[in-house]
């Protein structure tokens, strides 16, 4: 019997629909003594260039009441160092493995996802086009529609595996990106990467991470995450991953109703690497109390009193 | 190794205005720890604060461990809003202890203010074993120490005030460079280790008066913002030579580095 949790995203079916974000599970071992992976549907590894990257200079945290402003600038080991250290672990683990890939040019993706085809063990990619924090690429690719519908078009010659496209939530609309990636031959959509954010110490003057301007994320994105997953929902047919801010089994129900297939927990993880069990425990719990059958009847099921729902604040 | 363990806390002290001194007990945690290492403390079943807080465990003794801090903000204040019997949320160990070279014959411990916990776990650690060490403390002042009056560790440590206030006054650095002065004189420095944890002036002072080439090994233990504490979120970097990159993590190839491989910020 299927499971209650079960969801399907296009070809790819995942037992929860609690997801690893990336850049919050590291490459998918590091959590594996404290948290059983099975609890989760999957996850994405930190988001992997053609070379190592060194990152942003510190400091590159800093936490601002219930949200966290980061600028790592996609600090990671390169491709080479994962395909053979990391990914031959992958068989091991028993969840979905989506490997993470963000570049400075287009021509290295189709170089990072050609070399991830070698290794075993991998269900799919997320093509990370929204990184706020690096200068090259990153979240300049999903503000282009253009450009994500030709870099998801040619990565998608470059496999058959499974290929998602993560969105930034820093344009004014994300339909026309959504569309584009769809278009290029995307099986699903993630969204949100960060939102662009700043704080600063008024005694020193001084920003309070190195880059000035950071990734935002946890809680208090969450209304900014909502919207976005739902005008996304309405400009394509192709699955929808929703993240920004989830902390509780609600948080899960709310994304899916707006639009999610599934859904991704990101910041949370670090203060509770356990999370993903707690919370697929209270969905099988809401869903018998409310008498629905699988989580999945969810989707979609925002009840809206006009047709033209997409937002104009009036 | 590393496990998530929910300890009981068994005693809870603000043992000077605004620092808190509490034992919690985690067999786990102790049985896997060595001087050095910190827990991940997760201070409520809420996520505000968001993330968890990093403090050095200071001492352990048979299954409960001491954690030793100072109310800085929000998450440091609700931490010592706890009472005995409550139960905290740690994950831990985490990170490198010190080195502990079996050819070292002298070992030299420096703590700066709330540096010292880790400091009088490896002093109770070496002394146990029969090693010579010597600890000092070096602090503004009395307030500042994070020990309480009738701990026992006070009388055995070397402690240095810049306001005086019974104690020797100055900086901390000075009767350790005296005291590597003598050794240097009688014998040899190269069978002495040396080892701090305390604010960046304190780093960046022991980088500029220690005899770097003289001795056997110098290690410090570093703080910085954290987010997951285990390697993941690459968000407690540091400027440090040793790894693939001019950056390091705090948290897992730390917290403690060699001495002289840190940049100290806004020192060049
Ligand atoms: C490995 C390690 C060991 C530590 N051991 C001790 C200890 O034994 N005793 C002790 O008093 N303090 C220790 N600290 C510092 C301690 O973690 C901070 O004082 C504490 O996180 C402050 O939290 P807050 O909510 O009270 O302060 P806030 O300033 O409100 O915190 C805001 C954010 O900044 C972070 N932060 C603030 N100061 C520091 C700091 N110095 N280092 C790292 N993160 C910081 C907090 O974790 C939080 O995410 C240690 C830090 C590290 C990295
Ligand atoms: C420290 C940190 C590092 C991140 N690194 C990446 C990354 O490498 N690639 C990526 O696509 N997203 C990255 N993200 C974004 C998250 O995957 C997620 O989109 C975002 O944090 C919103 O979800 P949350 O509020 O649940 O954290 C990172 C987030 C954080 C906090
Ligand atoms: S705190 Fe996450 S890598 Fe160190």
């Amino acid at each position: 019997m299927q499971s209650k949790l079960h969801v399907n995203l296009g070809s790819l079916s995942f037992e929860s629909p609690i997801v690893a974000a990336s850049g919050c599970y590291g490459y998918g071992i590091e959590y594996k003594d404290v948290a059983d992976p099975r609890h989760l549907g999957g996850f994405v590894t930190k988001s992997i260039s053609l070379t190592r990257w060194k990152g942003n200079p510190p400091p590159r945290l800093t936490e601002v009441g219930h949200g966290l402003i980061n600028s790592i600038g996609l600090a990671n080991m390169g491709v080479e160092e994962f395909v053979n250290e990391v990914a031959p672990q992958f068989p091991a683990l028993q969840t979905r493995k989506i490997v993470s890939v963000a570049c400075k040019v287009m021509e290295e993706y189709e170089e990072v996802v050609a070399r991830l085809e070698d290794a075993e063990g991998i269900d799919g990619y997320e093509l990370n086009i929204s990184c706020p924090n690096v200068k090259e690429g990153g979240m300049a690719f999903s503000q282009n529609p253009a450009v994500t519908e030709e870099l998801v078009r040619r990565v998608r010659k470059r496999t058959n595996r499974w290929i998602m496209a993560k969105l930034t939530p820093n344009v004014a609309d994300v339909a026309p990106g959504a569309k584009a990636a769809e278009a290029g031959g995307a099986d699903a959509l993630s969204l949100i990467n960060t939102v662009v954010g700043m704080a600063v110490d008024w005694k020193s003057r001084r920003p309070r991470i190195a880059t000035v301007t950071g990734g935002y994320s946890g809680p208090p994105i969450k209304p900014i995450a909502l919207a976005k997953v739902w005008q996304a929902y309405n400009a394509v047919s192709v699955p929808i991953v929703g993240m920004g801010g989830i902390t509780t089994w609600s948080d899960v129900v709310e994304f899916m109703i707006v639009g999610a297939s599934a859904v991704q927990v990101g910041t949370a993880l670090y203060a509770v690497p356990g999370l993903p069990e707690k919370l697929n425990k209270e969905l099988l719990n809401y869903l018998d109390q409310e008498g629905i059958k699988y989580l999945s009847e969810l989707v979609g099921s925002l009840k809206t009193d006009r047709a033209a729902s997409v937002g104009v604040p009036s | 190794m590393k496990v998530l363990e929910t300890g009981r806390i068994t005693r809870i002290q603000e043992i000077r205005p605004g620092i808190f001194s509490l034992w919690a007990s985690a067999p786990e945690i102790c049985s896997l720890a060595v001087p050095g290492q910190f827990v991940h403390v997760r201070i409520k079943d809420q996520f505000l604060p968001l993330l968890r807080r990093p403090l050095s465990i200071g001492r352990v003794e048979e299954n409960q461990l001491e954690l030793v801090w100072r109310v800085v903000g929000e998450g440091t204040r609700l931490l010592g809003q706890l009472g005995a019997g409550d139960d905290i949320d740690l994950l831990g160990p985490l990170g490198h202890g010190f080195t502990i070279p079996d050819d070292a014959e002298q070992f030299l411990l420096i703590g700066g203010g709330l540096g010292m916990p880790p400091m009088v776990y490896l002093y109770n650690h070496l002394t146990m074993r029969g090693r010579k060490a010597t600890l000092f403390l070096g602090v503004r002042g009395r307030d500042d120490i994070p020990l309480s009056d009738d701990d026992p560790i006070l009388s055995q440590a070397r402690i240095v005030a810049e306001n005086g206030e019974g104690f020797r006054k100055g900086l901390v650095t000075e009767p350790v460079n005296e005291l590597l002065d003598e050794l240097a004189t009688k014998s040899t420095l190269t069978n002495t280790a040396l080892y701090s944890c305390g604010p960046w002036g304190l780093i960046g002072a022991l980088q500029r008066t220690i005899p770097q080439q003289s001795l056997l090994l110098t290690e410090v233990s570093l703080e910085q913002q954290m987010g997951c504490g285990i390697g993941v979120c690459q968000g407690c970097a540091v400027e440090a030579e040793g790894g693939p990159t001019p950056y390091r993590l705090v948290c897992s190839d730390g917290p403690v580095f060699d001495l002289f491989s840190v940049e100290v910020p806004g020192a060049k």
